[in-house]
């Protein structure tokens, strides 16, 4: 059947709309890589014109006298360990949610989702003194346990959801097929779960590599800094110290890089993951 | 033999006694908290000064955590978790309102020598004082002046104006060159360098905090304030291009440097900030905040921003924290922040980078030093970021008549003290 009129225009300007906003977006980002490669003089002289001769020494620059080196290891270690412990915690937690009958379920889960609604600056303070306490102040270890804690709230809240999403009937076959609970979980709802599972990891993935503000107040040894702390670096020494600004750029490359490539390479298991979850 | 055996015996002892009860230098490690990026050269300067002071007091050594800017944000967290820190730097006006405020500097008066100040610039030291009471040790000197171009102004055939009038004839004459004398940045607290140093001119130093602190409000209503403003607003088309409005930090600044523009009201940092586009060879040019016909104010008072360093109140190290701040203001210390660090110093008597020549002559002979942007936001910082800052750049703008923002500021003015 051919679309009305009425469906043609509506199309028309939601692919001008969004064809609008896409194209911005990925000219931003080209913008942000060509200022990579200029010079700071060209930078603001010919803010739009391809640098004539590209400086790649900006990126050795940032990636070794700024420590970018350093600092995407470090934020690589404490990520990957983040997200691989909130999946091992967040996804038995969620399933028991979605699917155990006690008492309690329901204020356990709204506590969970209560989480979500905390602001971050609130938790500084707490954070920092309970951290000196057990010793994992300024360590990867520390920022690693914190994350994963603040992530908790919402991974739940989209797993439990996801749970919900599948049939019953599964697991009752597995169940008559003399499976026990834990069987239950491994071998049959965990691989159903595997899209939703795959979905928060990408979207923690990416929060968390982008997290700026906890790692502000937790990690102060120049060893320790993750990637956002290095750009925060490089913005701040702008004032007072002379302003390398491709250099800056060029740090945000390098941040935007795993990110980029997790949306090319993953997009459309995140948004399977998250269409599955939301149709019951 | 056996006397003398005795005797010998005898010595010993007391040579060990004495080897005992002599002061024994303790070894300490002051941990210091910097402002300052490790790679930075003011960090490079300030990693040598702690070398020549260890290498003076070999007791004595050094743990630096190099946080950046948010130094005193993350020092107070720390603090109150109980980390263990002797000494930290930062913006000295935001140490007034923060940590010394808060009653963690160590007060310097008493353990510092009587006589310290008199080696500092001109009111150095007083600056960042409370109630007479000291505890600050500014060691890098930021003045604002006019920074600028001297090859454009020399083209124009100008001079470097001590009065309004002359700086408005200068950008006549640099305007028959196609270019804008001054350029700013749309920001708001750039944009009060003009409005507060213009009411300094008009109604003598401090006169931003002194009009604030009138409760009734009346003070903003004086016609000097009014005048202040209006001259603020008349730079516009004349010295400052109005497509400048549209400038977000750096873009404007950066267009001195690229020859665009002549110069910019800016501290002294401003060469540093713009070293990798303007150039080693840029032609630096300074001059004072000119002087306004009939004002208080002198052409040689100057507005300020101090980086100082404190020594905590909770250190363990305290003699030590203090010994080691009156060194970083010594000659030798202060030539080694002049000369790795780039910037200027705060000690009589030790002179400047070359770039910063002018600057060094003006803060050598300043009649009085005042708190940049006109000091209110350290001592009312709520009544700053929130109403002053903004609603003064909207009038410097142009989005608001100068009348309707004295007499704004007025009401404001006086509804903040009702609530206090």
């Amino acid at each position: 059947m051919r679309p009305s009129t009425h469906q043609r225009i509506h199309r028309g300007i939601a692919w001008v709309i969004l064809g609008g906003w896409g194209g911005f977006t990925v000219f931003l980002v080209l913008w942000v890589i060509m200022a990579s490669l200029k010079s700071t003089r060209s930078l603001f002289g010919k803010p739009f014109e391809f640098p004539s001769a590209p400086a790649f020494v900006n990126y050795s620059k940032v990636w070794v006298t700024s420590h970018f080196g350093e600092y995407f290891l470090n934020s690589l270690m404490v990520v990957t360990a983040s997200v691989i412990g909130l999946l091992v915690v967040a996804l038995p937690a969620a399933y028991v949610l979605s699917r155990g009958k006690f008492r309690g379920r329901k204020a356990l889960l709204n506590f969970f989702i209560f989480g979500m609604g905390i602001p971050i600056p609130l938790l500084f303070i707490p954070l920092v003194v309970m951290l000196s306490e057990i010793g994992l102040i300024d360590s990867l270890t520390g920022l690693t346990l914190v994350y994963l804690s603040v992530s908790l709230p919402f991974t739940i809240y989209v797993l439990q959801g996801f749970f919900s999403s599948l049939p019953s009937d599964l697991e009752s076959a597995a169940v008559i097929d003399g499976c026990n609970d834990w069987q239950v979980f491994w071998h049959v709802m965990l691989p159903l779960a595997a899209p939703g599972a795959a979905t928060v990891a990408i979207l923690n993935f990416v929060g968390l590599w982008n997290e700026y503000q906890i790692s502000l107040v937790l990690i102060n040894a120049q060893e320790k800094r993750t990637l956002s702390l290095g750009i925060y670096s490089l913005m701040t020494s702008m004032q007072y110290s002379g302003g390398n600004w491709p250099g800056l750029f060029a740090g945000v490359t390098i941040v935007m890089v795993p990110t980029i490539l997790i949306y090319i390479f993953l997009s459309d298991r995140m948004i399977s993951g998250i269409t599955m979850g939301g149709v019951k | 033999m056996l006397r003398s055996s005795r005797s010998i015996f005898s010595s010993m002892l007391a040579g060990c006694a004495l080897a005992v009860m002599a002061p024994q230098a303790q070894a300490s490690e002051l941990v210091f908290w910097s402002m300052w990026n490790e790679p930075e050269p003011q960090a490079v300067a300030l990693r040598a000064i702690m070398d020549a002071y260890t290498a003076a007091h070999p007791e004595t050594t050094f743990s630096a955590v190099w946080n950046g800017r948010a130094n005193q944000t993350k020092l107070r967290s720390a603090l109150q978790a109980g980390t263990k820190v002797d000494l930290m730097d930062q913006d000295g006006d935001q140490l007034i309102g923060g940590l010394q405020k808060q009653g963690l500097a160590l007060q310097l008066d008493g353990l510092v020598k009587a006589d310290f100040g008199a080696s500092l610039l001109p009111g150095v030291f007083d600056i960042y004082a409370s109630e007479g009471k000291h505890y600050q040790v500014p060691y890098v000197y930021n003045s604002v002046n006019f920074w600028y171009n001297k090859e454009i102004l020399e083209e124009a055939g100008a001079q470097e104006p001590a009065t309004f009038d002359e700086l408005l004839a200068m950008c006549d004459a640099v305007r028959k060159l196609d270019k804008y004398a001054l350029v700013v940045d749309n920001d708001d607290t750039y944009a009060l360098y003009y409005f507060s140093y213009l009411l300094e001119r008009k109604l003598g130093v401090n006169a931003l905090v002194t009009t604030f602190e009138d409760k009734t409000g009346e003070s903003w209503l004086k016609p000097e304030v009014l005048k202040a403003a209006q001259m603020a607003q008349s730079l516009w088309g004349r010295c400052i291009p109005d497509d400048a409005r549209g400038f977000q930090y750096p873009a404007g600044q950066q267009t001195v440097a690229l020859g665009d523009s002549m110069g910019n009201l800016n501290g002294s940092w401003l060469p540093a900030e713009l070293s990798s586009s303007a150039g080693e060879d840029f032609p630096w040019g300074a001059f004072n905040f000119p002087s306004v016909e009939g004002g208080k104010g002198k052409q040689t008072d100057l507005q300020v921003a101090l980086l100082s360093m404190i020594a905590l109140e909770s250190s363990e190290h305290k003699e030590e924290a203090v010994d080691f701040l009156e060194f970083l203001v010594s000659e030798e210390a202060q030539k080694i922040i002049v000369e790795q660090g780039s910037v200027g110093s705060t000690r009589a008597g030790v002179a400047w980078p070359a770039i910063l020549e002018e600057a060094y002559q003006a803060a050598t002979n300043a009649t009085a030093i005042s708190n940049i942007y006109g000091g209110v936001g350290i001592n009312y910082p709520d009544f700053y970021t929130t109403i002053l800052a903004p609603e003064q750049n909207k009038m410097f703008m142009g989005q608001t008549e100068a009348k309707a923002f004295v007499e704004a500021m007025a009401a404001d003015t006086k509804k903040y003290w009702e609530a206090k």
